[in-house]
């Protein structure tokens, strides 16, 4: 991307590519499916690390969109 | 409490440099400081990379750092709302600022309540919401500043009466003269 905000191209809405955006609400405000201590990863319950992954995981899906878009 | 020497020599030191780094953002890629969107917004020519650490800088704060590690610590898994949360804001983001800023560049809108008066075409909208984005500011300084003076007492130093605020008003003059001569946000990105 460019470092002159003059250049800025409007991105090209992919809905398609969007509605992958609303998969880290689903999983995230779907509480039950992921409020469990097993199994756990050195130690860190299923709880913790399956949120943390989850950054991991929406950062990339955003990432793939902003890709498509752009 | 006796004064922690070390503790108050490592957080002098920090304070110069970041009233230092403050002051010397000023004369960094120089604008006329006279036109808002110079002052407010660095001529709208900060770039891709400076602005993600803008944008890091807005978002994580010392609340991020201190009292939401603090909050788990003391009460467990319920502090842990910042995780998700977090997760599902960036998705709105991306949906919502790339366009945000297509139109206020388009029409050279500084704040939230410029757009929200170009856009709706009511300037008493838009004096409401300039006032709650002023009110809704209020107490996070007063965080901010019972935050530093719980620092400065923890290093020993006298933080009752008029004396003990002396080191807070200090501190809050320096971060507002900086704030005032030089950019965007000083203060809030600096702690």
């Amino acid at each position: 991307m460019s470092d002159n905000p003059d250049d800025h191209k409007p991105m090209r809405p992919v809905i398609w590519a969007r509605l992958l955006l609303l998969v880290p609400f689903v999983a995230m405000l779907w509480v039950s499916s992921y409020n469990v201590a097993e199994p756990t990863i050195g130690g860190v319950p299923f709880f913790y690390w399956y949120q943390l992954g989850w950054i991991a995981i929406s950062a990339v899906m955003i990432g793939f969109v902003y890709w498509l878009e752009r | 409490m006796a004064l922690n020497t070390t503790a108050l020599i490592v957080f002098v030191i920090l304070f110069g440099l970041v009233t230092y780094m403050g002051f010397a953002a000023s004369r960094w890629r120089k604008g006329d400081l006279d036109q808002l969107h110079e002052w407010g917004l660095g001529g709208r020519r900060f770039g891709t990379l400076l602005i993600w650490f803008l944008i890091g800088g807005d978002l994580y704060t010392a609340y991020t750092f201190i009292a939401v590690p603090a909050g788990l610590f003391g009460a467990g898994a319920l502090f842990f709302f910042a995780v998700p949360y977090t997760i599902m804001i960036y998705p709105m983001v991306y949906i919502v600022f790339p366009r945000l800023w297509s139109v206020a560049h388009k029409h050279g809108y500084v704040t939230s309540a410029d757009f929200v008066r170009g856009r709706y075409g009511n300037k008493w909208l838009a004096l409401a919401v300039a006032c709650t984005g002023l009110v809704a500011t209020m107490p996070y300084i007063a965080l901010q500043l019972v935050g530093i003076q719980v620092v400065i007492g923890a290093m020993g130093v006298e933080t009752n009466g008029f004396v003990g605020d002396l080191p807070l008003i200090i501190a809050f003059v320096v971060l507002a003269a900086f704030t005032y001569s030089s950019a965007h946000d000083s203060p809030h990105n600096s702690y």
